[in-house]
């Protein structure tokens, strides 16, 4: 019965695979998306902003679309011999879809297995560290103000950076910092701490959703039965597209709702912050080395101006309600 | 025999990609000249008649004569989040234009776009300070001791603390589509109520100051990820040889991501007490020096609110009823979504009428 069921189905999959028609396929697709894009750039260069953007949107979403297709007619050739063959498709799309989860979530977990090593961690740290220095460092070396305003200090700097690391991580031992760097020290260990959380955070996140992209996969392979049982075959590439939106949806739905995804996220949003501070505390540091006024001093300004606005502002409304 | 469950011809499908490049590349042409006069929002005539810092107030113009106009000015109160023109899209897509032809003097406050230097704003200011000085300005312009008030979406919030706290000053109060109780869920939880228990405002302001509108966009665009950032483009393609339709489509577009930052002190507070804590129905709010009591709402209350909201659950609207003080509350429900409220046929038919009818008879 299942095999009679599935019998029909290798004739469309053999003229998918017919040298003589063109279905989209990756290259296809890239090809397509590069040439449309030219046209886009071109035609669209003094074009509204609004106009502009929703244009690649659609672009974007064609290609996604046609991606979708590739993608569900290789699940759909890998699977159906094995139908063909007897075996039970529902358990089949559930392997199928058990591979693919495996084979996503360790390209998220590998990324911080891969960095475990703490010198290689830090060294990852720190490039990012001066590559999110680099706009100030810049703006620096052609200031007045900046000492000298060669790239000698410039490396002093980075030298400063690295001498921080091996006194603070040389020597993990929790033991007070000293000496006149000793307050950036300080900052960098927390950054490194608050980096590596924000990281950890982040890759949980991926992984969960990861885990629901895979969801999503088994719902439309899912969805495809049923409407086939139904007789409402999928016709189109846009009818495909709307299956992917509405399992990929429903999919996602029910992780957000899920009290691990509000922990998940919210730990991820809370590291991130935290991180986020850690490094407005490292970039202060280096403004002041330039004697550039830091974010700090600049909120602390605006809020005593706040607060003496306030203060202005009641005592006129005061003034006018006894006038 | 049964059918294989991708029945889309090689040929088919062929076709169906050369008429995809057609559409597309015809959409881009046309896309390609419009400029930004073609799509922009909020143009209904009206005059700057109050700034406050950041903050204009806006009278809209009459389009009745003047002894036909309603003397009592409804005065509308947005949410900080997003622009007010969602309620002025177009021409033929506008809750205040129809407000303005049936005779409602509108007023309307603009929060602007908040900078770094705004980030100590707390509710206090948006609340007692710059709705209160706009509703004082409007009292005085006319003469009146109470304006009609409407307050939309988390400006709903907003005018209910600002009520309740200032009830002298309102005639009737007006909220569409506004989160009262912030844990009523009823069947279907608001996704964004929680996601909100999870994140620590203290942190996320220490870290960005004010918080970024794209952020918070981009949350609203993960409350359904595929159909708010694939499907609706892929959509797109049936519309761009119809200028009309795609025009719609670019405003809608213009308006959501046209999102202001918002205040860090006021992001924090509303977040922790009235999504986190839900202190709004509790009677906990604090605004300023001011305890936030809903029961002190005792005069005429209509409460509009959209049954297939994903934002806002009726649930949520609807739990003024049990709070406020008012003997006289209307409960409106209209069959659409949040923003359907704004932009459906059913809403621009119907809404402002019902809103103008219900002031009307109220005096």
């Amino acid at each position: 019965m299942q095999k009679k069921m599935w019998g029909g189905w290798f004739e469309t999959m053999q003229s998918f695979s017919s040298p003589n028609i063109m279905t989209p396929n990756t290259g296809m697709i890239d090809q397509w998306q590069k040439m449309v894009s030219q046209s886009l750039e071109t035609w669209t260069a003094s074009a509204d902003p609004a106009s502009k953007n929703a244009s690649r949107q659609m672009v974007a979403s064609q290609a996604a679309m046609m991606r979708f297709m590739e993608l569900t007619i290789s699940a759909w050739k890998a699977i159906a011999p094995k139908v063909e063959a007897g075996e039970d498709w529902q358990a089949l799309i559930t392997n199928y879809t058990e591979q693919m989860r495996r084979q996503m979530t360790p390209n998220v977990a590998g990324m911080n297995q891969a960095t475990q090593g703490l010198n290689q961690l830090w060294e990852t740290y720190t490039s990012q560290i001066q590559a999110f220095n680099r706009p100030w460092m810049e703006v620096m070396q052609v200031a007045p103000g900046f000492v000298g305003g060669s790239n000698a200090e410039m490396l002093d700097f980075t030298k400063l950076y690295w001498g921080a690391f091996d006194r603070t991580f040389g020597s993990m031992s929790g033991s007070p910092s000293v000496g006149f760097t000793r307050e950036l020290e300080e900052k960098l260990a927390k950054g490194f701490e608050d980096w590596r959380a924000s990281r950890q955070a982040m890759d949980d996140y991926q992984l969960l959703v990861a885990d629901a992209w895979a969801g999503v996969f088994e719902q439309v392979m899912r969805e495809m039965i049923q409407r086939t049982e139904q007789g409402k075959p999928v016709q189109s590439m846009r009818e495909l597209m709307s299956l992917w939106t509405s399992a990929a949806d429903k999919s996602f739905d029910a992780i957000f709702r899920s009290p691990e995804y509000a922990q998940v996220q919210g730990n991820f949003v809370n590291a991130t912050m935290q991180y986020r501070i850690s490094e407005r505390a490292i970039v202060d540091e280096t403004m002041k080395y330039g004697h550039f006024p830091t974010r700090t001093e600049m909120d602390e300004a605006h809020r005593n101006i706040y607060e003496l606005r306030k203060e202005i502002k009641a005592l006129k409304k005061a003034l006018k309600a006894k006038a | 025999m049964q059918a294989f469950p991708l029945q889309i011809n090689p040929e088919d499908t062929l076709r169906e990609v050369t008429e995809i490049n057609q559409k597309l590349l015809g959409g881009i042409k046309t896309l390609a000249g419009l400029k930004h006069s073609d799509v922009q929002v909020g143009t209904a005539p009206r005059e700057a008649v109050y700034t406050e810092d950041k903050i204009t107030l806006y009278r809209y113009k009459p389009v009745v004569a003047e002894d036909k106009l309603f003397p009592i000015p409804l005065f509308i109160v947005y949410a900080l989040v997003n622009r007010p023109a969602v309620a002025d899209l177009q021409e033929d897509r506008s809750l205040i234009r129809n407000l303005v032809k049936l005779g409602i003097d509108v007023y309307l406050i603009d929060w602007g776009y908040p900078s770094n230097a705004d980030r100590w704003l707390t509710l206090d200011d948006y609340i007692n300070v710059y709705v209160d000085n706009c509703v004082d300005f409007i009292r005085e312009k006319h003469g009146l001791d109470q304006i009609n008030l409407l307050g939309i979406c988390q400006g709903g919030s907003m005018s209910s603390c600002y009520t309740s706290i200032h009830p002298e000053k309102v005639k009737n109060l007006i909220l569409m589509v506004a989160p009262i109780d912030f844990h009523a869920s009823g069947r279907s939880p608001g996704l964004i109520n929680l996601w909100g228990g999870g994140i620590n405002p203290d942190l996320m302001v220490a870290g960005l100051g004010n918080i970024p509108g794209d952020l918070m966009n981009f949350g609203f665009l993960m409350l359904q990820p595929f159909a708010l950032m694939v499907q609706k483009y892929a959509d797109m393609i049936d519309i761009v040889d119809d200028k009309a339709k795609l025009l719609n489509f670019l405003r809608m577009e213009e308006w959501i991501f046209d999102s202001p930052d918002l205040a860090g002190e006021a992001y924090k507070q509303f977040v922790k007490d009235f999504f986190q804590d839900n202190k709004l129905i509790k009677g906990e709010v604090v605004i300023g020096k001011d305890k936030v009591n809903l029961a002190n709402i005792t005069m005429p209350v209509l409460n509009v609110y959209a049954e297939k909201d994903h934002l806002v659950p009726p649930p949520s609207s609807r739990a003024l009823e049990k709070v406020v003080g008012s003997k006289d509350y209307t409960d409106m429900p209209f069959p659409v979504g949040h923003i359907g409220m704004y932009v459906s046929g059913k809403a621009q038919k119907d809404l402002a009428p019902s809103i103008a009818n219900w002031i009307k008879a109220r005096g």
